[in-house]
């Protein structure tokens, strides 16, 4: 058994807990440790082989919704997400937050920049916005950066008047190897990873990685409920992780303030079977997800597809009127072979023609449904996801999977295809020859199991905000129910954060780590 | 996929439920071996992998065979232990249409009904009337009391798509989680790549472990 005592527990080293680790240990004296669930793999271990990869990732990368039918990916190692992302970069979008002061009474995270939030010099999100964009490296992609494929969803948007853009990303000096989602073998890819985590350890912070956390300890501590410690089990270090900084076997760790950071999926199941209290059932609940749809087109010619840089151009044009991106996507071949819909020479058809196939994906910014949820599972000790579709969320994805079969068609795409075997008006399978067709989109049920939806970004599990009937901790993060213990990272968010969350969460998380090293007293430090 | 070998379970919790059947009792209670279920799952496999299709990879069912049971261990590993027996329920073709007991409760939970509500029992009967329709269907075009190990690929290709396309979740998700369990098993080997024209990783590969 081993016992440790620190003044901040950090659970998680993603893009919350990186940051929150990294900015606590440089504005602050305090002994910091971060725990992690997965493992410390580095850019050496990154063999870009999806099944070896799948170590980076949230149960294998085999992840999903408890119909099985969409995949939840989420990172599990050293970096969190931001080790296997695509390195999209959105910066927080004010319209949102401004949102969430009006339906949950949100306070703080001023978009001013002369703002002093919590009487803090400098404390607001376009400061911390700055910091984090110039740790990470966030740029604009270049045109002599945008690959074949990224081209063709740019020509598709471009000849039906649709505006596409460049995204930003969190790399420097990217060799454009096509390997992202495997981790970067390069230490290009600028996650917490190779940024935050890196200047963390460098100042002193211990990182306890393999690492199950049980639950949190709650005391009775002058009148209130407080956090003192966790407890958990260090697993042994698997083959390709770096060592590990304590001995394998149970572990507690004593610590003054909790900072729970490991994400929307693991951060409600913990304070679930941590039997944090929940008078207004909220924990878990009102689960985000984005799901996308892969569309596949197929050229008459060969192009640079799973080379160059996955992910450079993409479309908000219908964010705003149907809550829909379209954004460059592209696989190695096991993620193509899964998302190739059917058996047999069906399949072996067009998974043969890798090298001619374009892809995107219509990511959908789904609404908040109290039923989509979270459960920790007391029987096999995993968190259950429960999750389906609105009938708004469906029609909005309709639209999206026309328009998109149409963008395909617009790019030059010979055929185009669905991961699905609905039977669209008279056609089988929504497999289309003509961008005519595209109208039989308006058919398409998305059923589990028919239609092969993914997501990445989970979010808004344990919500914050001032809605004591609807959030579970304060704007500061705070647990409204437990003293010292602080929730930050995409669970936090009362909604869909707009885009795709990894610079949203770094920002807050950034900003909450600098208003915390402000504020020590307020958690006994 | 992951809950695949629980789905599996069940399937043969139900299969079992069937007490008159001698021979799913035989198969599935007295003799779970290696030998009830393999010819079964080399069925499965020669059916979604095209082997003799033109520039289909030069690799042979066994090969998938065997790196499917070294990277999914379905006979060592207890996460498992429902998916050799329930793999051989694949073979009794005629079951396919059961919509009862088990099985129900489980599409109960895919579709989340505690908390949504909806009616289990009109939900499973008309899941069972769809299935009935298209499983009489092709029981017209196969020998009365086949199995599926004696079918031809593209009668199991047909069965297969009873599965894709049925009308409840769970049995869905057996042909979605097994024809995903083969497709991963299949395209991480590397020698598959050249013929689908992947170039492949730039470094070697590395010693990992999951």
């Amino acid at each position: 058994m081993t016992r440790l005592a620190c003044d901040v527990l950090i659970i998680g080293s993603g893009a919350a807990g990186g940051v929150l680790a990294a900015t606590l240990a440089e504005q602050t004296k305090k002994k910091i440790i971060v725990v992690e669930k997965g493992g410390w793999f580095g850019g050496e271990s990154f063999d870009q082989r999806e099944w070896d990869m799948r170590v980076l990732y949230a149960e294998d990368g085999r992840r999903t919704t408890a119909d099985g039918a969409m995949a939840v990916r989420g990172g599990e190692c050293v970096g969190g997400g931001t080790t296997v992302n695509y390195a999209l970069c959105f910066n927080p979008i004010e319209s949102v937050w401004n949102g969430w002061r009006r339906d949950v009474g949100l306070t703080g995270f001023s978009f001013d920049a002369h703002a002093n939030d919590y009487g803090v010099a400098g404390l607001n999100i376009p400061s911390a916005l700055h910091e984090v964009r110039t740790r990470i490296n966030v740029h604009r992609a270049e045109d002599d950066e945008v690959n074949d494929n990224n081209r063709a969803l740019e020509r598709g948007c471009a000849a039906l008047g649709i505006p596409s853009k460049h995204f930003e990303l969190n790399m420097r000096g990217c060799v454009r190897s096509g390997f992202c989602g495997e981790g970067c073998t390069y230490g290009a890819k600028q996650g917490t990873l190779v940024t935050y985590m890196e200047d963390a350890i460098a100042r002193g912070v211990q990182l306890i990685h393999h690492c199950d956390v049980e639950r949190i300890v709650f005391e009775k501590k002058r009148g209130a409920m407080t956090a003192v410690a966790v407890n958990g089990r260090v697993r042994r270090t698997r083959v390709g992780s770096h060592p590990n900084s304590v001995a394998t076997g149970r572990i507690e760790i004593e610590a003054k303030l909790i900072v729970v950071a490991a994400g929307a999926v693991a951060t409600p199941a913990l304070l679930q079977r941590s039997h944090h209290p929940d008078p207004h059932r909220r924990i878990g609940r009102g689960l985000v997800t984005h799901p996308s749809l892969p569309v596949i087109g197929i050229m008459d010619h060969e192009l640079t597809n799973y080379r160059g840089i996955p992910g450079t151009v993409y479309s908000d044009a219908y964010a705003s009127s149907h809550r829909i991106y379209f954004e460059t996507l592209f696989g190695q071949p096991v993620y193509g072979s899964v998302v190739i819909p059917g058996i047999g020479a069906e399949h072996f058809d067009i998974l043969r023609q890798l090298p001619r196939l374009i892809g995107f994906g219509a990511m959908l910014l789904d609404e908040v449904d109290d039923n989509n949820r979270v459960e920790w599972n007391e029987t096999d000790g995993k968190p259950r996801i429960h999750y389906q579709l609105s009938d708004g969320d469906r029609v909005r994805l309709r639209f999206a999977a026309q328009r998109a079969v149409e963008v395909m068609f617009a790019a030059g795409a010979r055929s185009v295809l669905l991961p699905s075997s609905e039977r669209v008006g008279p056609l089988p399978r929504p497999h289309f020859s003509t961008a005519a067709e595209a109208a039989y989109c308006s058919d398409l049920r998305f059923e589990p199991y028919r239609t092969t939806l993914t997501s990445a970004h989970a979010q808004a599990t344990t919500k914050m905000g001032e809605d004591e009937r609807r959030t579970t901790a304060n704007s500061r993060g705070e647990s409204r129910a437990i003293r010292n213990l602080v929730i930050c990272d995409s669970s936090s968010f009362p909604t869909s954060c707009g885009a795709n969350p990894m610079l949203s969460i770094m920002t807050m998380a950034r900003y909450q780590g600098r208003r915390i090293a402000a504020e020590l007293a307020r958690y006994d430090l | 996929m992951q809950s695949a070998p629980l789905l599996l379970a069940t399937l043969v919790r139900c299969s079992n439920a069937v007490a008159d059947r001698a021979r799913v009792a035989e198969a599935f209670i007295v003799d779970p071996s290696w030998n009830a279920y393999l010819p079964v799952l080399r069925g499965v496999i020669s059916a979604v992998l095209p082997f003799d299709a033109p520039g289909f990879p030069p690799i042979t069912l066994d090969d998938v065979e065997q790196r499917l049971l070294k990277l999914f261990p379905i006979e060592n590993d207890v996460q498992f232990a429902g998916l050799q027996r329930a793999i051989a329920f694949f073979d009794e073709i005629t079951l396919f249409p059961l919509m009862s007991g088990p099985l129900l409760q489980e599409e109960s939970i895919a579709r989340d009904l505690a908390a949504r509500g909806g009616d289990s029992a009109r939900i499973g009967a008309e899941i069972a009337a769809a299935d009935a329709a298209a499983f009489a269907a092709f029981a017209a075009t196969i020998k009365p009391n086949a199995r599926f190990r004696d079918l031809s690929n593209d009668a199991r290709r047909t069965y297969l798509g009873l599965w894709r396309d049925s009308a409840s979740i769970v049995k869905r998700q057996l042909f979605g989680a097994l024809r995903n369990l083969l497709m991963i098993t299949t395209w991480s080997m590397d020698a598959t790549w050249p013929s689908i024209g992947y170039t492949g990783p730039l470094v070697p590969q590395k010693e990992i472990e999951a």
